[in-house]
């Protein structure tokens, strides 16, 4: 039986990529974090990129006043305590939280008359890398790695990391783990190290060492959760996330990660307490607001609740629009609303985003797709049609299409035939497939059509022979990882064939089909017409009456009763059993709800037999 | 150009040379210009008390602060609390006060009605253990410390929480024989009894730098969180005592902890009571307890004894956690924690004597055998020689 039933996409509200930021250090300033691209970016090459977070200072000690008259207080006591580091070191860091970086190295030079100890040059050191000096600054750690300080070692290593100079960095975490195998900070610095240079299993093991020393610290799990990820162990990712959300609820990155692992495992609902509790302590983060609506939207469609969910990802959008207001989030308040059958403020949102998408120059392929996705949803075929018509028309030919423009071609293809343009739908679909890049599941969506229609309408052996060629291509490529569509061309290709009268390539296929036997309606009935090529009418009857079984819509049995009949009426004819033939052909032209092109075939083969 | 108000008052003052005919000689030692003003609510001067035949330090409000309602209370408070602790061991004692002085405006000429009280003066301050601290040792500066919270209990005993502890707020002071600490400056101090001064507090009341996380998040104001305020101080003053480091500086390198800060203050914010904000702060704040850890004792460069490593850091942790609802609340468990980490150190002190004194012993045993077998040596060689002869 022939499957022409294109499901609808799978669309969800669509967020912005974070990255996975892996800390070297926990505490620091000025971090250096290995930046690890998104779960949810798709490029093969994905390269994690050392970068260094500026953490902007807001003062909410109100030291500011403070400050001033500290200084002051200490500056009188310049005599008493001139002699003394501690003094100097005081007034460098009271120099230093006001911002006088004269003031504050002057101290520190002072200091370090007094006393070179590591921590003394350490300090000078910290202050040459938070001015960029970096060659000055390693002079001084090199004084505190002679008197075996890890610190200097760690601080030494980060501007070697910064060079990207992987040697020495190496070669000074070695030193650091020499002087203190046990060292916190030491083992956590290793273990995104290894990640970086993409020695996972070493990183775990630094990150378990660092775990066992201090296990409360949310970005050690984080970073462990990336190296779990990386060598695909996204259970252990998960519950590391877990531990690290349980330390501190408020951690971005942390937030982020578990929400787009668990979307990317398919588990989206398990998100929404993460997201519900970030956004307890942090309202005004817009990638934590727009995850939540991702979250309670996907998890409707799996739950009793579905409206509930979808009011609560609307309202999760609109607390985003405080914050930003952008076509992409438009877009999605236009998905959520469609979803919740409120199609006038979906309209309103989509041409919103529309307008703002086009105003910022921004790509609105997205939006139209699920404009047109609505307009079809709610079976406004003939605008569907235009509007895609007019967005086709602006398409180059010369160039690749991106998924969503291969699939307005598409809806474009689905439209026309719900409004019966069908000559006009198979001419598009053969200029769209010859003339455009586009994508093979849409391409592959595209054949399917023509196959039935070349196949049911008006078999045209050759050309389907042509089409069958060009989607049994795509289906043997790789390209193809939807099962559901890769079943249901595979069951048309074979319904074709046996239409065709080609047997035998049908039968080589349909071992391929064997696992949706007993589950697909289509492929059950298939495997029936199968068993009538063979001969067997009973076993072929009992396997449509099956497949009939198996369709859950009660309106959508007619057609297949009706096939039935009509091939096993064709059946008694090729065997020459003209009543039985004659009453099961009329059975298949009496059907209700049945499909015209089959009546007509049927009424012409009673008119052979003089019906 | 005109004088300031502080200017006018000082100046009459220490002109006129002598208040009530009892206080002589007044000098102001807080006041050095308007651009250097180390005391923002009121003006100290040092004066001779005829009367009792010592200094004593006079505390004058702050002229240019006198249409400050919340300036002026919190200055008449002052004497109050100090009149709670009249005669209690480790409190600074009141003189007298707080008395009306006429102060003479000459642009309209007028006569103003300033208030001043005076008390002990004590000279010796706490400051060289903290600013000289790489020359101290470890038993000292616990030792300093352990007086430091008897001080401090002195007030709690009076239901008193200071509010500012600091090393600039402490003086030394005799007590029979014994060099005990007291707190002075309790210009933000408040019985837990009495009510607030103000309906809001938006910052904390004393110095930024020693001021407990939920002080800077709203609660500043709080009476029943008053000593959890100050416990939290004291765990400042035990960092700085081990670190050349400030404990702000090291405050402000966490982000975490200063991030929680932020989150607490905006959730506080926008509630109306003390007790509602307690409640809000409880449900809050347990979620970040895991996340927020105070700065460790053990910072950079630390010069904590390894041997009271562990129950200095666990002590001091207690002291200075974020959530006050997990601080240590008893004084008396911090001293007596204290008190073993002298002992610690006395015991290694006295190990580390006897060990020496040892090793000096087994290298002179060692030495008067080498001496001794020189000696026989010597002998035997002499003997030998005569022998052959």
């Amino acid at each position: 039986m022939f499957n022409n039933d294109t499901p609808q996409k799978k669309r969800d509200v669509s967020v912005s990529l974070k990255n996975i930021h892996v800390y070297f250090d926990d505490t620091a300033f000025n971090q250096v974090s290995l930046d690890i691209p998104s779960v949810l970016n798709d490029d093969e090459h994905r390269v994690p990129k050392i970068s260094i977070k500026e953490i902007a200072h807001e003062d909410p000690l109100n030291l500011g006043n403070y400050l001033k008259k500290r200084i002051s207080d200490l500056e009188k006591k310049s005599e008493r305590f001139q002699n003394s580091s501690t003094y100097h070191i005081h007034l460098a860091n009271l120099y230093q939280l006001s911002n006088d970086d004269k003031k504050s190295l002057e101290h520190l030079q002072l200091a370090l008359s007094l006393d070179p100890d590591s921590f003394t040059n350490n300090k000078v050191g910290d202050f040459y890398i938070d001015h960029q000096n970096y060659d000055l600054a390693s002079k001084y750690f090199d004084v505190g790695i002679s008197q075996e300080s890890t610190y200097s070692c760690l601080r030494k290593a980060y501007i070697s990391l910064k060079n990207q100079d992987v040697k020495s960095t190496k070669d000074l975490l070695d030193q650091a783990l020499k002087i203190d195998a046990l060292d916190y900070k030491t083992r956590l610095f290793y273990g995104a190290f290894c990640l970086w240079t993409g020695q996972n299993e070493q990183a775990i093991r630094n990150f378990r060492v660092a775990s066992s020393i201090k296990y409360t610290s949310s970005p050690l799990h984080v970073n462990m959760a990336a190296a779990y990820w990386n060598i695909g162990l996204t259970s252990k990712a998960l519950k590391s996330l877990q531990t690290a959300l349980a330390i501190d609820p408020t951690n971005e990155n942390a937030v982020y990660f578990i929400s787009d692992l668990l979307y990317h495992d398919q588990q989206a609902d398990k998100s929404i307490k993460y997201l519900e509790k970030f956004i307890r302590y942090e309202q005004k983060s817009p990638d934590a607001w727009e995850r939540l609506a991702r979250a309670y939207y996907v998890s409707a469609f799996n739950t009793e609740s579905k409206s509930k969910h979808l009011t609560n990802a609307l309202k999760a959008l609109k607390q985003k629009i405080h914050f930003i207001l952008d076509a992409s989030t438009l877009n999605n308040l236009g998905l959520v609303s469609w979803k919740l059958n409120n199609h006038l403020d979906a309209s309103r949102y989509f041409e919103k985003s529309l307008r703002m998408a086009i105003q910022e120059n921004e790509p609105t392929d997205h939006i139209f797709y699920n404009l047109i996705g609505m307009m079809i949803d709610t079976q406004k075929y003939d605008v569907a049609k235009v509007t895609s018509e007019k967005y086709i028309g602006a398409l180059d030919t010369n160039k690749n299409l991106s998924i969503y423009e291969s699939r307005i071609l598409l809806q474009n293809i689905v439209s026309s035939f719900a409004i019966s343009s069908k000559e006009l739908a198979i001419g598009n679909a053969k200029r769209y497939t010859e003339n455009f890049h586009i994508d093979n599941i849409s391409k592959l969506e595209i054949l399917n059509y023509m196959i039935y229609h070349f196949a049911v309408e008006t078999q045209e052996k050759k050309v389907l022979q042509e089409k069958i060629g060009e989607a049994l291509e795509i289906i043997n490529s790789e390209d193809v990882d939807n099962d559901n569509l890769r079943f249901r061309s595979l069951n048309n290709i074979i319904f074709s064939y046996f239409t065709l009268e080609e047997d035998k390539k049908a039968f080589s296929l349909l071992p391929f089909l064997s696992s949706e036997f007993h589950k697909d309606p289509f492929a059950t009935a298939t495997l029936g017409l199968s068993k009538l090529k063979r001969n067997d009418i009973e076993k072929g009857k009992a396997l449509y009456l099956e497949a009939i079984s198996l369709v859950v819509d009660p309106s959508k049995k007619a057609p297949f009763r009706q096939r039935m009949n009509f091939e096993i009426g064709k059946k008694y004819l090729s065997d020459n059993e003209l009543l039985k033939a004659t009453r099961y052909l009329q059975k298949a032209v009496s059907e209700k709800n049945g499909l015209p092109s089959v009546k007509a075939v049927a009424k012409q083969l009673l008119a052979r037999l003089n019906y | 150009m005109s004088k300031s108000p502080q200017q006018s008052l000082i100046e009459q003052i220490e002109a006129k040379g002598s208040i009530d005919n009892r206080f002589n000689d007044p000098k102001c030692i807080n006041y050095v210009g308007e651009n250097d003003r180390t005391g923002v609510l009121s003006l100290v001067f040092q004066a001779f008390d005829d009367i009792e035949q010592k200094h004593v330090a006079l505390k004058f409000m702050d002229p240019s602060r006198l249409g400050d309602s919340y300036r002026l209370d919190a200055f008449n408070r002052e004497p109050i609390l100090l009149e709670r602790v009249k005669d209690k061991k480790r409190c600074l004692q009141l003189i007298t006060g707080p008395s009306p002085y006429g102060w003479e405006i000459e642009n309209p000429k007028t006569t103003l009605t300033v208030k001043f009280f005076a008390t002990e003066w004590l000279e010796e301050e706490v400051e060289d253990t903290f600013e000289n601290q790489q020359l101290i040792l470890a038993s000292q500066k616990l030792k300093l410390f352990r007086k430091i919270i008897l001080a401090v209990e002195a007030i709690h005993s009076a239901n008193i929480s200071h509010r500012d502890i600091k090393p600039d707020n402490m003086r030394v002071r005799v007590e029979n024989g014994d060099d005990v600490v007291v707190l002075i400056d309790f210009g933000t101090a408040a019985h837990s009894e009495t009510p607030n001064l103000q309906s809001e507090y938006q910052k904390s009341v004393g110095a930024p730098a020693y001021a407990s996380p939920e002080a800077h998040a709203g609660l500043a104001g709080e009476r029943t969180t008053g000593y959890l305020t100050d416990i939290y101080a004291l765990g400042c003053l035990l960092f700085e005592l081990f670190n050349k480091e400030l404990f702000i500086k090291a405050v402000v390198d966490n982000t975490p902890f200063e991030r929680a800060i932020t989150i607490m203050r905006v959730e506080l914010s926008g509630v109306a009571t003390n007790d509602l904000k307690k409640v809000t702060w409880k449900e809050k704040a347990a979620g970040l307890n895991n996340a927020v850890q105070p700065p460790s004792i053990l910072y950079n460069g630390h010069s904590v004894p390894s041997c009271i490593k562990t129950l200095l850091e666990s002590v001091h942790s207690k002291m200075t956690q974020f959530d006050f609802y997990q601080r240590s609340s008893d004084l008396n468990v911090i001293r007596k924690k204290i008190d073993s980490a002298i002992r610690t150190l006395e015991n290694e002190l006295l190990q580390a004597k006897k060990l020496r004194d040892k090793r000096l012993w087994r290298e002179k045993r060692i030495q008067k055998l080498q001496r001794r077998e020189a000696k026989l040596q010597a002998y035997l060689s002499k003997k030998l020689e005569v022998n052959n002869v």
